[in-house]
């Protein structure tokens, strides 16, 4: 589904390179893993792929593959990508003051719609919608009148993000470090909710630091990234390692 | 600066030029179209010349003297937080309107078409045929109405609706007890300025128990240059009546500052509610801030009577600076103020506006919400004043100010001023600020939206208090000037 | 612009003599120190109505009365002191303006702080305290200010010292005993050295309750890298006296000043607090409360100038208003546009109870920075009818549940330092005005 290709990426207008090559191929109904310790890139991987401006990609391609055609996804805005179905779960979710989250969620949805050739979803309809969704997330129904993670506890700002992704519908999601800063209850939620959307034509890659999630959310394979390069891939069990060693044995 | 000599404005034209793509000032064109202009220069004999012209009976004249002697004797007030370069008011001329005006025009057909073309493109058809329905609309150019659309319909209910010089020639009596009754000539500096050389404007008068079938709207534009415009509004709305208001503005690019002093006095009786909006688009200057217009206004409502209301919302994207406030006197028991505005400064513009709400009367109650967007080098700055008066047994007040910055070169100032003299009053007031930022847009982006649909949303989102309380076709457009301001100040 | 009041020359007794004779033994710079700042008050001038940081505050009372200076009292007993001062504190007390070896319980052995009379600091160590009296840009002072600087002549300096962790309070007494219509110019300058910690109290305390005098008073706080200061200031002062009050607040980096202000004493009070966060990391916490009775006005203004990264300030102001009193609360917060990510509250909450009481508030935000989170709110209301009524069907008079529900209104304001010793003195001089309610 996706292919990424020798990526290398500074800090747009920077000298340093933080991600010195990186090539990792997920195919449909995967789930891939990455974990590192703090500074090896894993953020910025998860930024790349979703386009955001801070980040200049020097070397390689993202390709990505949709109605049997690939697309070099760097050459697209972050919305076109969006579009594309791919989806990426922030580590600090923005808060938008004043607009409302089921209005802003229709309007993101409808773009969607749109790009699909889909009938755009009238506010009832949506609002139906939504709800059968917040019901998978045991989210509160107050939720969606408020404005977009503004004053939300972290929890709720992380079951907003994966919210969004069960109402967007991604082919490709990014979850990234999605566990950082959750009790253990809403972790489970927040995982039971990740692992409901997943689907044979679906993959995830999920960046974190903790092996924790990864006892939710089970990986076909994990990579360890440092220093802006993946030093190793293996199944899940390699996270296992990473728990109990530490990253230091895995430098070279 | 070009005559303008498109033919056909059509349609599609109309639609390219609301195209959002360019942040340029879509109504800086110029209309060339002959003037009669009286010399610059402020003395008494100018001012009998402006009478002169508009056939005016004496007692106006002296009003206008009176006003212009007190002027003489005040100095112009310095307190507001920006700075403009002195203003040479003998190097203004006073009036200017189109030739051949002194007539008046007798009806639309008899509207110069070069005028009628300056309208259309402007988006305000005036001709029979091509006429906004629904709205009624006085056109000022200048100094002069150059027509007012559905007279008629509305003489039908009762409702006058006509250009200042028209009402003070034929309606003196209702001119004569309304005028300055709720903006005396000696308020201010610029209104005591405008009560001397004023030169049109707007009169309407709403009967007792009629709901107006139409919105009434003026749409003022400033074309001659060396010139300000100084224009004075007076709607007076008796018993248990109603009408909603709409004014617009634009005005030519040009280099130079110009004044705009204008003057609206509004008057409800018992039970009358007036709705007052305004979308200001006057051109507000370059990127450096050369040239624009200055908009000091005196804008004031006084709710006269029991259980009347008076609501003025405001959008205000224009300007190089507003300088306004938008105030309601609370005088009959149970009335009602509200002030809903939207302030959008960038570039280099400067905007100190806000309200006064002075509650006299028992039971009264005052809404304020005010939304400053600062973006560039600008400064965006809230000032009100909420008064409860001793005798204005529970009184009640709610305000909210919010401001939203863009970009870390403005300033967003909010200065509230609230004296409580009445211990049954209850007053409660928030202020807070957010942002609107490249980690926002991108957040918005990474959703599906573009950057236009993400604008729009935190827009509206921040916005969405004033907007619902613009009439439909206002709030649109409003949104979409405001889109257009802030396209180049945000990512 | 400020003008002169008429009454300007008269306030004062002889106020050019009196600066020249407060320095007589005093060295050079001192000298200077004091005519620049009389030259200052005179430029100033007093300020009145038409002045915008006075617009609700007329000070011709103040202005019009001649104050001649303020004479020790050897007469004060201790009995009359004994509800202020605990023996446990480090206790500093000063009797109209003169420091009291005799009250004061300066424990020299307490490790960690040294404290001395601003005459002994100035032989002692003279740079150390012209470099903190000449901290402020002369130019910037308001007329009090100016007016404390030029007729002080003593005050206390405390130094807790670097990592210090004081357990004891320190408390300061401003003790006014007089029979004249006096002045006096209490002067204070606390600093914070890195890491230290510790709880300042300082009451401006009058016995004479029927005596009208004038309190000036200036605090001049300096808080060092990672320094943590909780301080009180609570205003007793009699009824008709009038206390005007400056804090001046300078944090550096990761610093932490908590504070708050209790007014219930004098005819005029106006207390003027000034942050200045100069540095990251900071956090400031304004607090105050004010219960003015009768003809009482109290004024506070607060300014809080955030100059540079991830700082946080917190302001909430209370007052309960009763009888004809009147409350002014103006509150400025700036924020520069270096102040990225700061967090700004600020919030004033007022009760009406009397009938005729007004008050006027004024809170202000000048933001240049646009990632940062401001808010500022005003509140002006009566108690709860709903809330009163319930507890009067609970057999509770209403006398009483108004009592009740006004002390729940300020409780959390109440306990707000976790020295129990604090909570207790601000209990103690609150409970007859909560009684009186």
């Amino acid at each position: 589904m996706i292919e990424i290709k020798n990526i290398h990426a500074k800090v747009a207008g920077g000298d340093t390179e933080i991600l010195k090559g990186i090539n990792l191929t997920i195919n449909p109904g995967e789930v891939h893993a990455i974990m590192g310790p703090n500074g090896s890139g894993k953020s910025t991987l998860s930024k790349i792929i979703a386009g955001h401006p801070e980040y200049e990609v020097t070397e390689g391609e993202i390709l990505y593959e949709s109605n049997f055609k690939k697309t070099n996804i760097l050459d697209l805005e972050p919305e076109e990508r969006a579009r594309e179905g791919i989806f990426l779960a922030f580590q600090y979710p923005v808060e938008i003051p004043g607009v409302n989250t089921s209005v802003f969620l229709r309007a993101a949805f409808n773009e969607i719609c749109k790009h699909q050739g889909a009938e755009e979803m009238d506010t009832l309809d949506f609002d139906e919608y939504i709800r059968s969704k917040m019901k998978l997330l045991e989210m509160d129904e107050k939720f969606i009148t408020r404005p977009v993670n503004e004053d939300f506890s972290g929890g709720e700002k992380k079951r907003n993000e994966i919210l969004q992704m069960a109402v967007l519908n991604p082919r490709f999601a990014v979850l990234d470090e999605t566990d950082s800063g959750l009790d253990i209850d809403s972790m489970r939620i927040v995982s039971d909710g990740v692992n409901k959307l997943k689907a044979k034509g679906n993959a995830q890659l999920v960046i974190t630091h903790y092996q924790r999630l990864l006892n939710y959310i089970v990986p076909d394979f994990v990579h360890i990234l440092i220093d802006g390069k993946i030093v190793k891939s293996e199944g899940k069990e390699l996270a296992l390692a990473v728990e109990e060693k530490g990253y230091d044995w895995l430098i070279k | 600066m070009s005559k303008i000599t498109e033919e056909n404005l059509s349609n599609e034209d109309t639609i390219a030029a609301n195209k959002l793509s360019s942040r340029e000032y879509k109504y800086g064109f110029y209309t060339d179209i002959e003037t009669d202009s009286i010399p610059a220069g402020l003395n008494e004999d100018i001012i009998k010349m402006i009478s002169e012209k508009k056939k005016e009976p004496s007692w106006m004249l002296e009003w206008r003297l009176k006003a212009y002697r007190h002027w003489t004797t005040l100095k112009e007030p310095k307190w507001p937080n920006f700075k403009y370069g002195p203003i040479d008011y003998q190097a203004l001329s006073y009036y200017s309107a189109p030739k051949n005006f002194e007539e008046g025009p007798k009806s639309m057909d008899e509207v110069d078409p070069e005028l009628i073309k300056t309208f259309d493109r402007l988006g305000i058809p005036l001709s029979e045929q091509k006429r906004l329905t629904g709205v009624a609309v006085d056109a000022v150019f200048d100094s002069v109405s150059v027509g007012t659309t559905h007279q008629s319909e509305l003489e039908k209910v009762g409702i006058i609706f006509c250009s200042m010089t028209e009402a003070i020639q034929n309606h003196p009596e209702l001119v004569k007890k309304y005028m300055g009754s709720v903006v005396p000539y000696s308020d201010n500096y610029f209104a005591a300025l405008n009560s001397a050389v004023f030169s049109d404007g707007s009169f309407c008068y709403i009967p007792k128990g009629v709901r107006s079938p139409l919105e009434l709207s003026t749409y003022f534009r400033i074309n001659a240059s060396g010139s300000g415009q100084f224009e004075r509004t007076l709607i007076v709305a008796e018993e248990s009546s109603f009408v909603s208001y709409l004014e617009g503005c634009t005005a030519p690019t040009r280099d130079e500052n110009q004044l705009h002093a204008a003057v609206v006095e509004i008057v409800t009786l018992d039970n009358a509610e007036v709705k007052y909006s305004t979308v200001q688009n006057w051109y507000a200057g370059n990127e450096q801030g050369v040239g624009g217009i200055y908009n000091f206004v005196t804008k004031r409502g006084k709710c006269a009577g029991k259980n009347s209301k008076i609501s003025w919302t405001q959008v205000e994207a224009g300007s190089a600076i507003t300088w306004k406030y938008p105030s309601v006197i609370l005088q009959g028991d149970g009335s009602t103020g509200e002030f809903y505005s939207v302030a959008l400064t960038n570039n280099r513009m400067e905007a100190d506006t806000g309200t006064k709400m002075i509650h006299i009367g028992k039971n009264t109650s005052s809404t304020i919400i005010s939304k400053g967007i600062s973006a560039d080098e600008s400064n965006n700055t809230y000032r009100g004043l909420v008064k409860i008066m001793p005798s204005a047994e529970n009184a009640r007040n709610y305000s909210q100010c919010d401001s939203m910055l863009v970009g870390n070169k403005c300033s967003a100032n909010t200065f509230p001023y609230i004296e409580v003299n009445n211990s049954s009053a209850t007053m409660e007031h928030e202020a807070s600020t957010s942002k609107i930022n490249a980690d926002q847009m991108f957040y918005i982006m990474s959703r599906g939206l573009d950057m236009e649909g993400a604008i729009s949303l935190i827009i509206n989102g921040f916005c969405k208090e004033v907007f619902k309380e613009l009439p439909m076709e206002f709030s649109v457009e409003a949104v979409k000037l405001l889109e257009m301001k802030l396209e180049g100040s945000v990512g | 612009m400020i003008t002169q009041t008429q009454g300007n020359n008269e306030m004062i007794n002889n106020l050019d003599k009196a600066v020249k004779e407060n320095s007589k033994d005093a060295p050079k710079w001192l000298e200077e120190y004091r005519s620049n700042a009389l030259n200052r008050f005179q430029e100033l001038g007093i300020p009145n109505v038409k002045d915008e940081e006075w617009k609700y505050t007329n000070i011709s009372s103040i202005a019009k009365t001649s104050f001649q200076g303020a004479q020790n009292n050897e007469d004060t007993t201790l009995d009359s002191l004994k509800n202020y001062i605990n023996e446990k504190d480090i206790n500093i007390v000063f009797i109209n303006g003169f420091f009291s070896k005799k009250f004061s319980t300066i424990d020299d052995s307490s490790s960690g702080i040294s404290i001395s009379t601003l005459q002994d600091a100035i032989l002692s160590d003279e740079k150390k305290i012209k470099s903190l009296l000449e901290k402020y840009n002369e130019k910037e002072t308001t007329s009090f200010v100016a007016l404390n600087k030029a007729l002080s002549t003593d005050g206390i300096l405390i130094s807790i010292e670097k990592k210090a962790v004081m357990k004891k309070l320190i408390h300061i007494l401003h003790i006014s005993d007089t029979q004249a219509t006096s002045f006096t110019s209490p002067r204070t300058i606390i600093t914070s050295e890195k890491l230290s910690e510790a709880t300042v109290l300082e009451s401006h305390i009058g016995l004479n309750n029927d005596q009208t005098y004038l309190a000036n008073a200036l605090t001049d706080i300096f808080l060092e890298e990672n320094a943590i200061l909780h301080y009180c200031k609570i205003q007793a002062e009699s009824k008709k006296a009038y206390h005007l009050g400056n804090t001046r607040v300078w944090q550096e980096r990761n610093s932490n000043f908590n504070s708050l202000s209790v007014m219930i004493g004098s005819a005029i009070n106006r207390n003027d607090l000034d942050i200045v966060l100069n540095g990251e990391g900071i956090n400031s916490t304004l607090n105050g409360l004010y219960m003015p009775f009768d003809k009482q006005h109290m004024d506070n203004h607060t300014c809080v100038d955030h100059r540079f990264p991830n700082c946080t300030s917190n302001q909430l102001y209370k007052g309960i208003l009763s009888d004809a009193s009147r409350a002014v609360f103006n509150g400025k917060i700036f924020v520069k546009d270096l102040a990225q990510q700061t967090n700004s509250y600020q919030l004033n909450k007022n009760i009406l109870l009397g009938k005729d009481c007004r008050v006027d508030t004024k809170p202000q935000l000048e933001i240049f920075a646009d990632d940062v989170k401001c808010t500022h709110g005003a509140t002006i209301g009566q108690l709860n009818e709903d809330e009163l009524f319930y507890l009067q069907t609970r057999c509770i008079p209403r006398k009483e549940a108004i009592r009740m529900l006004s002390k729940g209104f300020i409780n959390d304001l109440l306990f707000h330092f976790e020295d129990d010793n604090v909570s207790q003195k601000i209990h103690q001089l609150l409970d007859p005005s909560l009684n009186k309610l």
